[in-house]
């Protein structure tokens, strides 16, 4: 895809968050710091965007079409350098400390250029997300340790999140869908650990991951009530990658079955025991869904960039095409949707900041011990060891539990899941309209726009299905009032 | 033609479309490759396919625009890519249909000879707005064209081209003429790179001072406008039919899938939001078959096809397409998204359908500011 000339999106000059949300203008009287770091996360991000990914994107997806397995390194690497894929560690540990508006940013501006590379950068933080959840100090020490040591050393660590079972997707997502659904992966007890069998599919990253964290049961004529949720590295005999799938878009982020055959799962690996995966899949969706909304937000926004560039320079006779009165309105009406989702979006990231995990950054015990424990010793065995005593490793899930509730997790679940409607709705709608503007010719692949219309569409359909998400807003929202 | 010839024709192709396209077109579409479509174009001459728009006393079907319709809705069916290229060769005889005896007889006798080797053709329209980058002269009986043509279908297949020549606000200065693909000057520019319709290759084609000698050019002036708003026009039409053969095949694809997935206990086609999209998708296909029928109803019975307005039936059928595909994959879910499924071929396919003969916003608003 070729640079613009015209300072819209990802071509307009950064930071320029304050004068597109100004809303923001408040916060940024009580708290500039907290608005600052964002708008260098946009400057970081946009440049990265731009530099990197922009030239690279469309020969990516070609390589992707002859060849499913292939996975673009080099630009892994180089978003790997500057620690885009470990952004939420606290820069103390060696990430980027960014918070959740941050990340919102980071998201927002990869995503206008490539959604499959932006996934494949900042769905690393799975990981850490996923041991957030239960916030067993121990565990959460040991990943973010191994994540910051895998950086440093320029090596991939993927996490993949296996929820997905054949002809089961957000059955596995919803309680009353999980209750009646007959998944095929299962667990049985063994001594010292767990024997898991069956096949994920759909799964992301599941062809390149180092671990899965996935959502098993060990009773399928009771699905609910036995959904325990494992942490399995992918090198455990028994563990194998099945089909990596023919998409129609999205090429660059790989899609892939994971079988599992007598695979062994010892005891400290099971994150959560046979009742909670549910709730374990709730709480990361609770704040996944916003930033898939916020992915929708970026492409839509790519989408149009792309398309004003071309009504730009496409001459029509005597003037260009964007002279045209039908193709202005369609741009106004696709600059106000935009708008107002985004608007949204990063309503949703700011309110993560307030009341989710990343709220735990902010709090005293944990901000001070950022401040005053040496970096060696925050990624030291020797802290994980001691952390993983009973006490301390209870101590960060009683804390956490305190901090974040079921409540508050049910509320973002909602909020996240109107967020994720608005931005993938947006997403497909603005792709499509664009091709409106741009015609045959501009559907051409050398000028990506096509590239988007492909990839905009699983978004309705991944992270829960939108009709999914409409009954997580529905019955969190109106149903209690009945 | 009785109906009850038309019915049993129709029967034979939608044999032929299930046993010749629908287990091969995926691959097709995976790995263009324009051996398969003369294959099946080939093959489709057993059938007499390609010479349905032919008149019967040139050994052609002697089929109306609207049966031509009916076969392309069944043919997009199973492949919108290949029914398109077959919607191109339809289109090339409409203005031979309308042209002199002798051009009938020496074009209609070149596309139905059957000891050649089947012939192809396609229509080059002059660009919806805008002058044409194709200049030409008139020299001595002979029209000498130079430039790049607006972007067509099958140039990669065709054998010959119905080229119309025209200039914004002067229909005398109109030409219709064919141009054969092998003449000297003539060449095909770099194919576009379709997200849909990937087996029909579109682009433009390359004139350096080709000559048309007189016995190639059809028609000129209010003749040969005729002819461009007829062939125009069914082209419309044909192109709604494509979209809604190619929708109603991701209907069907949804029906039998919400059959088969249960979730929250029973078969999705039993919650009222399926049932709901289903039912709107059942609405949009039933409008869409009713709107291109509409657009060729008042030609049925006679030949030539007249420029009836097919503008609004090309918007409605095309937008109401997408919708319904893009429903059709929702409920699907993750399996919609897989090439392996054939229902995303279907959406990129109806994508280019919406674009074709220009963008809908644009058609809508040309056909009303060419009415004042």
């Amino acid at each position: 895809m070729t640079p613009s000339d015209i300072k819209f999106g990802l071509f307009a000059d950064a930071p320029d968050l304050l004068s597109t949300l100004p809303a923001l203008g408040k916060l940024n009287k009580h708290c500039p710091a907290y608005i600052k770091s964002a708008e260098n996360a946009q400057v970081i991000a946009r440049r990265f965007a731009r530099n990197e990914m922009l030239p690279k994107v469309l020969e990516i997806d070609e390589k992707c079409t002859k060849d499913p397995r292939y996975f673009d390194w080099d630009l892994w690497k180089k978003a790997n350098d500057i620690k885009l894929n470990i952004s939420p560690i606290p820069e103390k540990m060696g990430g980027l400390g960014w918070n959740a508006l941050a990340n919102a940013v980071l998201v927002e501006e990869l995503s206008s250029v490539c959604l499959a590379s932006a996934s494949n950068i900042t769905f690393n933080t799975f990981g850490l997300l996923g041991a957030m959840v239960e916030c067993r100090t121990g565990i959460v020490l040991k990943i973010i340790a191994d994540m910051v040591d895998a950086q440093k050393k320029g090596e991939p660590l993927f996490w993949s999140w296996a929820i997905t079972e054949p002809s089961a997707g957000t059955d596995m997502e919803h309680g009353r869908a999980m209750a009646t659904m007959r998944p095929s992966t299962h667990a049985q007890k063994a001594p010292g650990g767990y024997i898991i069998n069956g096949t994920k599919c759909f799964i992301t990253n599941g062809s390149l991951a180092h671990y899965v964290i996935a959502n098993i049961c060990f009773d399928i004529s009771a699905p609910k009530e036995s959904m325990a949720t494992f942490l399995i590295p992918t090198d455990t005999k028994g563990f194998s990658v099945g089909t990596v799938e023919r998409k129609c878009g999205q090429k660059a982020s790989q899609t892939a079955e994971i079988i599992f055959k007598d695979v062994f799962v010892p005891e400290e690996n099971l994150w959560e025991p046979p009742g909670r995966g549910l709730r374990h899949t709730r709480e990361i969706l609770s704040i996944t869904r916003g930033f898939i909304g916020v992915a929708g937000l970026g492409l839509a926004r790519g989408a149009l960039a792309q398309a004003i560039n071309f009504a730009a320079h496409k001459k029509m006779g005597t003037h260009r095409l964007i002279d045209e009165e039908w193709v202005r309105f369609i741009i106004a009406d696709i600059v106000k949707e935009i708008m107002i989702v985004r608007h949204a979006c990063y309503n949703f990231a700011i309110a993560l900041d307030t009341y989710h995990v990343w709220r735990m950054f902010e709090e005293l015990p944990i901000k001070t011990s950022l401040k005053i424990l040496p970096q060696n010793f925050l990624l030291s065995k020797s802290l994980q060891k001691l952390a993983q005593t009973k006490i301390l490793d209870s101590a960060g899930t009683f804390y956490k539990n305190k901090l974040v509730s079921e409540e508050t997790v049910e509320a973002f679940v909602k909020h996240g899941s109107a967020v994720k409607v608005a931005g993938t709705d947006l997403a497909v709608k603005v792709a499509n309209r664009v091709a409106d503007i741009v015609g045959l010719e501009g559907m051409s692949r050398k000028h990506g726009i096509e590239k988007y219309f492909r990839d905009a569409k699983i978004t309705q359909i991944y992270e829960g299905t939108n009709q999914a998400n409409r009954l997580d807003l529905l019955e969190n929202e109106i149903i209690p009032l009945l | 033609m009785t109906e009850e010839i038309i019915s049993r024709i129709i029967g034979e192709c939608r044999k032929f479309a299930t046993n010749e396209i629908r287990k091969t077109c995926l691959d097709a579409d995976f790995s263009p490759d324009a051996d398969w479509v003369f294959g099946i174009w080939k093959k489709s001459c057993q059938l007499d396919l390609p010479f349905l728009a032919i008149p019967e006393n040139f050994c052609g079907g002697g089929c109306t625009p609207l049966d031509c319709a009916f076969i392309l809705d069944l043919l997009a069916g199973e492949c919108a890519g290949i029914a398109s290229v077959y919607a191109h060769h339809f289109t090339a005889c409409i203005p031979l249909l309308m042209a002199e005896d002798e051009h009938q007889n020496r074009f209609f006798t070149k596309l139905t000879d059957k000891n050649a080797l089947p012939k192809i053709a396609a229509v080059i329209f002059p660009p919806e707005s805008g002058d044409s980058s194709l200049q030409w002269i008139k020299k001595n009986g002979c029209v000498i064209i130079n430039g790049t043509s607006r972007i067509t279908g099958s140039i990669d297949l065709a054998d010959g081209f119905i080229l119309f020549l025209a200039e914004t606000g002067d229909s005398e200065k109109t030409q219709c003429v064919w141009v054969d693909r092998s003449a000297k000057g003539v060449t095909t520019g770099e194919p576009l790179q379709l997200p849909g319709l990937k087996i029909n290759a579109f682009g433009p084609v390359l004139f350096n001072d080709v000559t048309i000698t007189n016995d190639n050019i059809i028609a000129d002036g209010q003749t040969a406008e005729k002819m461009l708003k007829a062939a125009r026009s069914v082209f419309y039409g044909f192109t709604a039919a494509l979209a809604v053969g190619a929708a109603r095949r991701a209907f069907e694809k949804a029906m039998d899938y919400a059959e088969e997935r249960y979730q929250f206990g029973k078969q999705i086609i039993r919650h009222q939001e399926i049932q709901r999209m289903l039912g709107n998708m059942h609405m949009k296909l039933t409008a869409g078959s009713a709107a291109y029928r509409q657009a060729f109803e008042d030609q049925k019975s006679k030949l030539p096809f007249l420029a009836t307005d097919a503008v609004p039936a090309k918007i409605f059928c095309t937008d109401a397409a997408m919708e319904i595909v893009m429903d059709a994959i929702q409920i699907h879910g993750g399996y919609g998204y897989m090439h392996e499924y054939g229902i995303e071929k279907i959406m990129r396919d109806v994508k280019i359908l919406q674009l074709l003969g220009g963008t809908n916003s644009f058609l809508a608003v040309s056909h009303i500011a060419d009415k004042i």
